[in-house]
């Protein structure tokens, strides 16, 4: 049985379907390495690109990334206050959820795309203080529709961007990539 | 070739952070135990492994019993800690470079997710203060709301200790540079001390000579636990005073 | 150089020599050819099956689901605990690397002195270097809390930039195993290349597929015994020094750490002399089961083997004996408290027994017993007190690694340490060492025959008037 199967699969027939599922196989496992590279579903397809445009700046949505360790996304009555006086957006479509939500007092559930694991503690404080601009970490927003995750944030990302920080200071070099500075 | 008087000890090194804790006014509650549970989101085991022995505490209370039956004597109460040692025997044996020096913070540091569970850290540790993730202990409902988020939680196969509450650290010294300042003394402390009733420990920078910690390190008859090891240890204890 | 040295005062007659030595009983080619391969390629009785299944069974249970099971629920299933945060886990560790030990000592060691007896027992002994350091590696990555990152241990290039670390004698440990096992494999291999050859021109079906390919082309002209001759030269020279070092890097992980008991100067040769210990009676099991179990072994392995290996052994147990006593003496000499305290705790604990056992196995038996030559030659009792080593050497490891554990310098922690998944998963490596060699038995030739065959040649009995007296050429 088994011998006869091996032999079927020595034939030229037999190494076409060798191909054949190895090909399958292949195309399979790109394909799940490709959906785990894309930006998740939001809940509204969010334009940041039109935001930037009307001039609004991003710690006026996200004003944590200035004070503390988390950016923040806005509340809904954030977003309101504003859709709420344009006529256009006030009755749109697209943006039915939203009013729904604030009109129902329930909340919008917005998927985080930039995110680092539960074992690094990440300061968005420290890195604007230092001087470093959000796009340089989340892409140019100025041309992004539904937010993107333009990098692996990966912790040699980090270092690199450390290392090249501290420049010839060794105590920054050390308080940089110290161990402790991002894991406890 | 050196002469003998030319060799030198290294232990004339200062930490950076430190801690004094006087036996003579611990009275054994617990708050600092419990407090440091909170804090770092220390997991609790369960009665049955906690009676074998695998409680997990970054600090504890131990206390013995001296002489025979009838004639017994209690010791103080010792609260044990990681003494965050200048010079650690746990760090050099971790073959993943998991618990390290901080050069930055002079503590013993415990990276979570680069521990592989060797465990030989919590072998070589003279004072056993390391504690093992031996499962993936549950909590029930609501007990995962009020995990510290500043702190990683574990899971398990991961060793874990005492950090001088680190996130602590950090936030002081985050706040104090946003308003351009450095962090002063008692400005902030470790969760165990904040708990203390009796005011048993005192948390601090060691290496300034002003602050109330070394002020009080200094006052002579304290000890440092296993010192002969050459760990240099950077908790001071008092008792008989 | 005349190995086979007889009393001067007894004429020995030819008979008796031949019936004593294999070396001076020589076969035709041929027929010892069809010896080997019939032990090898007969059919598989109903016994072997039964064995192969019960084997089977064993490690499937203890080693593939007990570890599934301890890798999805945590450590917590086993039994170590705070203070004896390493347990039977590394207690199998080094009993593994002990018994692999013996493996390399007698082929390479005896085949470097050139030793006439090894002959016929060098490959068994290669085969449990290479089986033994399979155990330990899975009793080593067993005791691993995230096993599934056990791959940081090895030096690779990351983004993290992250490297092991050097200062770490466990990094040295798993450098120095992951050696010894490429090594020792490669060493098992080179003299396997004429036998398989021998193997391949003998057997059809897929067997011979399998030797065709482990025989490399191997047809047995003077220039490939010339290159093979200069590897394995190679190979038995270097291979001593790596076997040394193996062991000592793995007692460093002991002696190295700031422990009472642990923190010993002695323990690297007292670790190379135990392993010697372990793995001459190991090695001697191995040979009592393969001579009574396959087909014609009693005539390649004879009660000369035995009385060789008797001796070894004998020797080594009064070496190990002394290093025992220079490291209890010293220590205790030392006067350190905590020493002092756990010294107490080995012979006056709750597991005393098990220390004073440790000493009745590894020193009264082998003393009481192997001093007699005639005894020494008897197979099943050699390879009792073999076993009686192994299990005395166990409990040396065990009082080294959870006894000593139980002591430390902070009282408060002190506790018992009770096993629990490490007993199905250390039953398990025994069955997965077992199951290898069964398996092996059917498809490598245990006997070096090419070896023999070498050595048959290179002996000769010559007569001087009624003397009968053993003669050795030179071979190389």
């Amino acid at each position: 049985m088994i011998k006869s199967f091996f032999n079927w699969l020595k034939q030229p027939l037999g190494l076409i379907a060798v191909g054949i599922v190895f090909l399958a196989l292949f195309s399979a496992a790109a394909y799940g390495l490709y959906t785990t590279q894309q930006a998740p579903d939001q809940p509204i397809q969010f334009p940041h690109k039109t935001h930037v445009a009307f001039g609004i700046q991003c710690l006026y949505c996200h004003p944590g990334a200035s004070k503390g360790p988390a950016a923040g996304i806005p509340s809904q009555a954030k977003c309101w206050a504003c859709h709420n006086q344009i006529v256009k957006t006030r009755d749109s479509a697209l943006l039915a959820p939203l009013k729904d939500a604030v009109l129902n007092g329930e909340s919008l559930e917005w998927v985080p795309v930039a995110i680092v694991p539960d074992f690094v503690q990440f300061n968005h404080r420290a890195h604007v203080a230092a001087g470093k601009n959000c796009e340089e970490c989340h892409g140019d927003m100025t041309q992004q529709l539904v937010a993107q995750n333009p990098q692996v944030m990966n912790m040699g990302w980090c270092l690199n961007c450390h290392i090249e920080n501290a420049g010839e200071d060794q105590a920054k070099l050390i308080k940089l990539t110290d161990c402790g500075t991002c894991h406890y | 070739m050196i002469r003998p008087e030319e060799i030198k000890m290294s232990a004339e090194e200062t930490g950076k952070w430190g801690m004094v804790i006087n036996q003579d006014i611990c009275t054994g509650c617990q708050a600092c135990v419990a407090a440091c549970a909170m804090e770092n989101n220390v997991t609790f085991v369960g009665e049955e492994d906690s009676g074998y022995g695998r409680s997990m505490h970054w600090i504890r209370i131990e206390r013995f019993w001296e002489g025979e039956y009838p004639e017994v004597k209690m010791t103080p109460n010792q609260p044990m800690l990681c003494q965050q040692c200048g010079s650690a025997p746990c760090e050099p044996v971790c073959p993943a470079f998991a618990t390290v020096h901080s050069t930055a913070e002079s503590l013993n540091l415990q990276v979570y997710n680069r521990c592989v569970g060797t465990r030989y850290c919590a072998n070589n540790c003279p004072y056993q203060v390391r504690s093992f993730n031996w499962r993936d202990y549950e909590r029930p409902e609501p007990l995962p709301n009020q995990f510290n988020p500043d702190v990683t939680v574990r899971r398990r196969g991961v060793m874990e200790k005492c950090t001088f509450c680190i996130q602590r650290i950090h936030k002081a010294q985050d706040k104090a540079k946003s308003e351009g300042r450095e962090v002063a003394d008692g400005e902030f402390t470790t969760a165990c001390a904040q708990a203390c009733p009796a005011n048993a420990i005192v948390f601090g920078r060691v290496d300034n000579p002003q602050s109330l910690v070394s002020q009080l390190a200094h006052k002579g008859h304290g000890v440092k636990h296993l010192e002969e090891l050459g760990t240099l240890p950077n908790v001071t204890y008092f008792k008989g005073g | 150089m005349a190995d086979h040295k007889h009393d001067a005062g007894h004429a020995h007659s030819e008979e008796h020599f031949r019936e004593k030595h294999l070396m001076l009983d020589p076969l035709p080619r041929g027929v010892m050819n069809d010896m080997v391969m019939e032990s090898m390629t007969g059919k598989p009785t109903w016994k072997f099956w039964t064995v192969v299944i019960v084997l089977s069974a064993i490690v499937a249970y203890g080693l593939v689901y007990t570890w599934a099971k301890m890798i999805a629920e945590g450590l917590g299933i086993a039994g170590v605990n705070r203070p004896s945060y390493w347990g039977i886990f590394l207690v199998n560790t080094v009993f593994w690397i002990g018994i692999s030990h013996a493996g390399t000592f007698i082929s390479a060691i005896l085949r470097v002195f050139k030793a006439e007896f090894r002959r016929p027992f060098t490959r068994a002994a290669e085969l449990m270097t290479t089986f033994g350091l399979v155990q330990a590696g899975f009793s080593v990555f067993m005791h691993m809390g995230r096993v599934w990152l056990s791959y940081w241990l090895f030096p690779y290039p990351n983004q993290r930039m992250l490297w092991p670390n050097l200062h770490s004698p466990l990094t040295w440990d798993l450098l120095a195993i992951t050696t010894y096992l490429l090594s020792s494999t490669m060493y098992l291999f080179l003299p396997l290349i004429p036998d398989v050859a021998m193997a391949r021109d003998r057997s059809t079906g897929w067997r011979k597929s399998l030797y065709k390919v482990l025989a490399l082309g191997f047809r047995g002209t003077e220039g490939e015994w010339a290159h093979l001759r200069n590897a394995m030269n190679i190979f038995a020279f270097a291979i001593i020094p790596v076997m040394f070092s193996v062991h000592t890097i793995v007692s460093w992980d002991f002696a190295a750490a700031t422990r009472p008991g642990w923190n010993s100067t002695i323990f690297g040769p007292y670790f190379i002399v135990g392993a010697l210990h372990s793995g001459m009676g190991a090695a001697v099991v191995v040979l009592a089961v393969i001579r009574s179990n396959m087909k014609h072994m009693d005539y390649f392995i004879r009660g000369e083997h035995f009385d060789a290996i008797g001796k070894l052994m004998l020797i080594i147990s009064m070496a190990w004996a002394y290093f025992f006593f220079n490291d209890y003496m010293v220590q205790w000499y030392g006067g350190d408290k905590w020493t002092h305290q756990l010294l107490h705790f080995h012979e006056a604990g709750p597991l005393g027994w098990m220390w004073f056992g440790m000493l009745f196995c590894n020193i009264v038996v082998p003393w009481a017993i192997l001093w007699n030559a005639k005894w020494r030659a008897t197979p099943w009792l050699v390879s009792t007190v073999g076993l009686i080593i192994n299990v005395g050497m166990w409990f040396e490891r065990y009082i080294i690694v959870p006894i000593s554990l139980t002591i430390n310098r902070m009282p408060f922690t002190w506790r018992m340490y009770n096993p629990g998944a490490e007993i199905p998963l250390g039953i398990g490596t025994l069955a997965l060492f077992i199951l290898l060699y069964v398996l092996a038995s059917k498809v490598i030739p245990l006997i070096p025959v090419w070896e023999v065959q070498e050595g048959q040649m290179a002996h000769e009995l010559k007569k001087f008037g009624r003397e009968t007296v053993v003669s050795v050429s030179e071979l190389e």
